[in-house]
């Protein structure tokens, strides 16, 4: 009976979800009501005010930066929430079920992940610093250190991974996006303009480029390094949960 | 020649996510929408969005998976 | 003509058909894990049919390549609000996850029928 309603509900739903996707304006025209607003001065100004050529990571940096901001505070929430449900382990060493099965990575495997990972690291510090430029950005290189770390914790076990990125760094790291995101908004202030501005009026038309630069690299680096440590110390909380786990640990 | 790709693509998309919904064994399931998310990626490309495809590929299709791999992996592997 | 309006905005319509399915794998699978799965499905789908609004037909992708002649790019706004989209659905997937954790910890198990008929 439930299952016949549930079905029904949901052609239902299907019905009038299909029947306003008929009535919408056709896709790819160019006079949609949708590209014309704001998005005409954002394309054409966009290179010139915000000094990038990748228009999205303009407007994600500069026309809603608050935006950003917001979604590292939701990162940030995120981690707290995942470590407060899940217990966060304060153990120097610990060993998981990785470190204790009894079949070991093959040669193969091993060798490949040692070969690969400088690569993987090197890749994803190229995607955060060409994010100005090229499709890319900060928080898709932090993604992949994230993916890169997470490779290496399951080829090699848990305190090899764990001796390589200690809790105290990771701890210092998690906090790069919103102090960088402090500095540079309270640099703006003391420039003399808004809050998260970046081209300061008080220097030189020399400097003004350069400055805007290093801020935009600053930012970019935060959210990319921060993004990495979120994810890596998820995964090291989700491993390390002590009580759905029928294997024994030694301390 | 575009418009016969997008088709197959959208074919490919609905299978994927229905195939992900109605598995019962839970691995494969979550095999299943690391496909979805590696045929979302090919989509965004297509949309003319490539900072959209890196993130959703990174993101979705392997830390997420990965996630939902350890999750599994500690509680139970089929579905009822 | 409804059929052939369809068949213009195919990528709008095959959208709400992957949020439909989501939508009955939350409601009706009694599995964590696969309701999980369906909220992934169902973020995914509204992230595809907001992009695919700003498309144009002979679009580029929104970068300036510097020496060439000027064509119309696609719409940028969508993007960058989907980018920090994506950042909230893996957030959120990774908190569910941390929960559904716990209950199979504190109950023995992740199906919610059984622990209903247990509690009556």
């Amino acid at each position: 009976m439930k299952k016949i309603l549930a079905v029904l509900f949901t052609c239902v739903l299907a019905v009038l979800l299909l029947y306003v996707a008929a009535l919408l304006p056709p896709m790819g025209d160019a006079d949609n009501p949708t590209n014309r607003h704001v998005v005409p001065r954002y394309l054409e100004h966009g290179e010139q005010e915000a000094g990038t050529r990748n228009i999205v990571a303009a407007v994600v940096f500069n026309y809603r930066g608050y935006d950003t901001m917001g979604e590292v505070a939701i990162f940030s929430a995120a981690l707290a929430g995942t470590l407060a449900v899940l217990g966060a382990s304060r153990r120097k060493i610990a060993r998981t079920f990785i470190d204790q099965s009894g079949v070991e990575f093959s040669f193969i495997s091993r060798t490949a992940v040692i070969l690969l990972l400088p690569l993987i690291i090197l890749f994803s510090i190229y995607i955060i610093l060409y994010g100005i430029d090229l499709p890319g950005g900060g928080f898709q290189g932090g993604a992949i250190i994230g993916a890169g770390v997470m490779i290496f914790t399951i080829t090699f076990g848990f305190s090899e991974a764990q001796s390589l990125i200690p809790h105290h760094v990771r701890i210092i790291l998690e906090s790069t996006a919103i102090s960088a995101f402090f500095v540079v908004g309270t640099a703006g202030v003391i420039g003399g303009a808004n809050f998260l501005t970046y081209i300061l009026p008080q220097l030189s038309t020399q400097i003004q480029p350069i400055v805007r630069d290093l801020m935009l690299l600053a930012l970019l680096f935060g959210v990319g390094i921060k993004g990495g440590m979120v994810f890596t110390s998820i995964f090291f909380a989700l491993l390390t949960e002590k009580e759905t786990n029928d294997v024994e640990y030694a301390p | 020649m575009l418009q016969i790709l997008n088709i197959v693509l959208l074919v490919l998309l609905i299978i994927t996510a229905l195939a992900a919904c109605l598995l019962r064994n839970l691995l494969a399931a979550v095999v299943m929408l690391g496909a979805f998310s590696l045929i979302m990626g090919i989509m965004w490309v297509m949309l003319r969005a490539p900072d959209l495809a890196l993130a959703e590929v990174a993101a979705i299709g392997v830390v997420s998976t990965i996630f939902f791999v350890v999750t599994i992996f500690k509680t139970e592997r089929r579905e009822g | 003509m409804m059929w052939s309006m369809l068949l213009d905005n195919i990528n709008y319509a095959v959208a709400m058909v992957l949020f439909c399915i989501g939508f009955y794998t939350v409601i009706m699978r009694s599995n964590l894990i696969k309701k999980i799965i369906g909220l992934v499905v169902m973020q995914v789908a509204v992230f595809f049919f907001l992009v695919s609004l700003g498309y144009l037909d002979e679009g580029v992708a929104p970068i300036v390549v510097p020496g060439d002649a000027p064509s119309p790019m696609v719409n940028p706004l969508p993007q960058a609000m989907i980018l920090t989209a994506i950042v909230i659905a893996v957030s959120t997937t990774a908190l569910f996850l941390s929960l559904a954790l716990k209950f199979y910890s504190h109950y023995g198990t992740l199906d919610i029928d059984k622990v209903k008929e247990d509690k009556r």
